[in-house]
């Protein structure tokens, strides 16, 4: 009993040390910083707040609004429509679910989503090139700078107040703002759609690419960066 | 405490206390549990975000309000330091073996419900499963990380129930200006002496 007290009353000296600390250390630190009030797995607009939804059910909630069908896989991987397109290879996806082993747990949402196909439209479209499309990568510094879609702004939604004056300018004019980020269990690109709505980016402009970049760089197509 | 340890060296010495006694064994829990748990949360700090983001899929804590993710996650990083740090300095010795011991009973089952629940919706074999599961490793084939944390967990309880004080640096503390005197071997309060040491370190067997 005795030692369960002694351990009791320093388990509480502990706990109170590292509560001050782990503030103090929060407060200053000047990246990856977290806000202790703030909902970042909150959906406002655009979508529901239903988390751990089954692959397939979220997929088919965000089909809600695109134009154009597409294609989910089991796993609930969003694959290339169209028959031209260098489909991504099975190997890849299947590696990726087996090798993190962790399905995805998208939330719901009502954001629009693009599929492969349409991004390489949108990427090759002669707009892009006059900032009229733009993408948006979701993904942290490092993972943006180890390769990123050529042209993408990035900008991470748990940081968004050091790149958001930026997306928004530049989303301004824009038809198209496609978001993506990692892919496959990612679900960063969801909340920067959230931001960005928010910011009043107009909800009919953004597009959600849901395979992101380990789809896209599967594919052969263009990239920026280190890789 | 003091009463504890000195009422403890009249006990019959088991094995285990013999062992306890030499403070060897609390010396290599202390040196693996901190190590484990310095690098562990200095990982998590590294990166708090991607923390958080491994916490919530656990659904233990509701996304709205987000006040207790990111409290976990910006404390718990902590917390893992300051005991791993406590456990090699040898202060609190306790108490962070109860922290250790209290996030390892919350957090393997999680693992392993987690892990059942991939297994559920990708079927494969158990020993398959591998994932990020949070803990400042990075993606870890599961079957092997719960053990791992059982034999933590069961470090931490043998620090957790320890009595000896050898090479802690509360010991340096808690014998300046306490009236017990404490035996320079063992880290004991002393009863009776011979040499220098308590009657427990000093027969048997016999060091005069």
């Amino acid at each position: 009993m005795t030692i369960l007290k002694q351990a009791f009353v320093e388990l509480v000296l502990l706990t109170l040390a590292s509560i001050g600390v782990a503030l103090a250390a929060n407060g200053i630190r000047e990246r990856k910083s977290i806000d202790l009030t703030k909902n970042y797995f909150e959906l406002g607009k655009g979508g529901s707040n239903k988390a751990g939804v089954a692959p397939a059910a979220n997929s088919q909630g965000s089909a809600v609004g695109s134009a154009v069908p597409q294609k989910t896989s089991p796993a609930g991987q969003v694959r290339a429509a169209s028959p031209d397109m260098p489909e991504t290879p099975n190997q890849p996806l299947a590696n990726a679910a087996t090798a993190s082993a962790a399905p995805k747990k998208h939330l719901e949402h009502d954001f629009q989503s693009i599929i492969l196909a349409e991004v390489r439209e949108v990427f090759e479209d002669p707009q892009t090139k006059q900032g009229l499309n733009i993408f948006v990568d979701a993904r942290d510094e490092e993972h943006f700078a180890e390769g990123h879609i050529p042209g993408a702004i990035q900008c991470f939604p748990y940081e968004i107040e050091r790149c958001l004056d930026r997306v928004k300018a530049a989303a301004g004019g824009a038809e198209k703002v496609v978001v993506y980020c990692g892919g496959g269990e990612c679900e960063d690109s969801i909340f920067m759609c959230r931001e960005l709505t928010e910011a009043g980016v107009p909800f009919e402009a953004v597009y959600l690419f849901e395979g992101g970049w380990k789809e896209w760089s599967a594919s052969g197509l263009p990239t920026e960066g280190a890789e | 405490m003091k009463q504890d340890l000195a009422t403890s060296t009249a006990e019959p010495l088991g094995l285990l206390r013999t062992a306890d006694r030499t403070g060897l064994p609390l010396l290599a829990i202390r040196i693996i549990l901190g190590a484990t748990f310095i690098y562990m949360g200095t990982n998590k700090l590294a990166d708090p975000i991607a923390f958080m983001k491994a916490v919530r899929q656990y659904e233990m804590l509701p996304d709205v309000p987000g006040i207790y993710l990111n409290l976990t996650a910006v404390v718990l990083p902590w917390m893992e330091v300051f005991a791993g740090t406590a456990l090699l300095l040898g202060m609190h010795v306790r108490g962070a073996a109860l922290a250790i011991i209290i996030m390892l009973a919350v957090f393997t089952p999680a693992v392993y419900l987690r892990a059942l629940e991939i297994q559920r919706e990708a079927p494969q074999s158990f020993f398959d499963i591998q994932f990020d599961c949070g803990c400042g490793t990075g993606v870890e084939v599961i079957w092997k990380k719960l053990i791992s944390n059982t034999g933590l967990f069961l470090l931490a309880l043998g620090a957790l129930v320890s009595k000896s004080r050898r090479f802690c640096l509360s010991m340096f503390f808690e014998r300046r200006g306490a009236p017990t005197r404490f035996c320079h071997f063992c880290g004991f309060a002393v009863q009776r002496e011979r040499a220098g040491l308590c009657l427990s370190c000093a027969t048997p067997p016999v060091l005069e």
